[in-house]
């Protein structure tokens, strides 16, 4: 079950759709999709699916 | 009572009588089912029994008042393997004894007392409404002895094989231990080992270490998840080849083609099914596709590779 947040760095402006696309596409999919451009002119897409389980022993990937 | 109520009395009778018949050919077929292991030509009673003075405090008493190294030594190692052996004599019986009760405790014995209990409340001429309320009981009840049957039958070789690992490290030790002087690995010292060697051979010790096992393979797993969630855009080869068949979809207005959602489907039931990699049921499938990863870039080979895909 995938939960917490997960992130692709580093995305030409060529190729950033395609990943928002692709995260959406995700069964179950993502609460939501975020994309940020960074400095150097390359984008960052986040998703952020439901929180984990108190019982996973890893923290959920939020910040 | 109503006549619809006999006849649906009469019809539970039936059933129930057919259960009856089908569950003791159950336990009679589980009564003469082979043991697993073959006769034993050896009386482990009377051997255990000769074995009984090395357990004795005046054997340790007579090792402690001797003087000679190699005297102390030679008892030592007497009195070790004696009750070495009386262990594994013992432990041996506890396996027998274990696997014949997995096998022995069969759910047609349960099901018995279930049909009978059922029977008794369906057939006593109770109301139809009360008799159905007993039956049900008896079903949910059988369900609940088979289930408990069924996890203690699949359990057991589990907790076997780690009864038997435990036991063998400790043993490890102890014969490691009693290649060395007397000085070094002395009786009291063996004696620690022979407690835990007594402890090995039992469940909750096997369960401690089972459990301690597959949380730390649970462990291992998390960490490697939290690796995965921030990662940098592949551009492999490996990464363009599943992108270009992910986008395979219909043409937009611009003639762009979208995402293709079957294989997108298709390439995620591959990653909740796959066991190389557990780690990938936990992450999402762009993380696959477009993270920038050794572990990934091989799981991408594997899925190119797998012929259920078919990525050109």
């Amino acid at each position: 079950m995938v939960c917490g947040t997960f992130t692709i760095t580093q995305i030409a402006s060529g190729d950033v759709d395609g990943v928002v696309e692709r995260y959406k596409a995700n069964k179950p999919p993502p609460v939501s999709v975020a994309k940020t451009l960074a400095p150097d002119g390359t984008w960052t897409v986040t998703a952020t699916f439901p929180p984990c389980p108190s019982n996973t022993s890893h923290s959920t990937g939020s910040k | 009572m109503r006549i619809s109520d006999h006849s649906t009395l009469y019809v539970f009778g039936r059933v129930f009588r057919r259960l009856l018949v089908i569950s003791v050919a159950g336990v009679i077929a589980s009564c003469s089912a082979i043991q697993g292991y073959p006769p034993d030509p050896e009386n482990s009673s009377a051997v255990l029994a000769s074995l009984q003075p090395y357990f004795q405090p005046s054997q340790a008493d007579t090792y402690i008042k001797e003087t000679d190294p190699a005297q102390r030594r030679q008892l030592r190692d007497i009195i070790v393997l004696s009750q070495v052996r009386a262990y594994d004599i013992e432990f041996n019986n506890f396996e027998k004894s274990l696997y014949s009760s997995g096998n022995g405790i069969s759910t047609g014995s349960d099901l018995v007392l279930l049909v009978l209990n059922g029977l008794g409340a369906t057939l006593g001429g109770v109301a139809v409404k009360a008799a159905l309320a007993a039956a049900s009981t008896g079903v949910v009840g059988a369900q609940s002895a088979i289930s408990k049957d069924l996890y203690y039958q699949k359990t057991l070789p589990a907790l076997l094989a780690q009864m038997e690992a435990n036991r063998s490290a400790v043993e490890l030790t102890i014969f490691t231990g009693l290649t060395q002087e007397d000085a070094k690995y002395s009786l009291l010292h063996a004696y620690l080992d022979l407690e835990a060697l007594k402890q090995a051979g039992g469940i909750p010790q096997a369960i401690t270490n089972i459990t301690q096992q597959a949380a730390n393979a649970n462990d291992a797993s998390q960490t490697k998840i939290q690796e995965l969630r921030s990662l940098r855009f592949s551009n492999s080869t490996s990464s363009q080849r599943i992108r270009e068949w992910l986008n395979s979809g219909k043409k937009d207005a611009q003639g762009k083609r979208g995402l293709n959602q079957a294989n997108s489907d298709a390439l995620q039931q591959w990653m909740d099914s796959d066991t190389t990699d557990p780690t990938l049921k936990n992450i999402p499938v762009e993380q696959l596709v477009d993270g920038d990863s050794p572990g990934l870039e091989a799981d991408r080979q594997r899925a190119l590779a797998d012929p259920k895909l078919k990525i050109p």
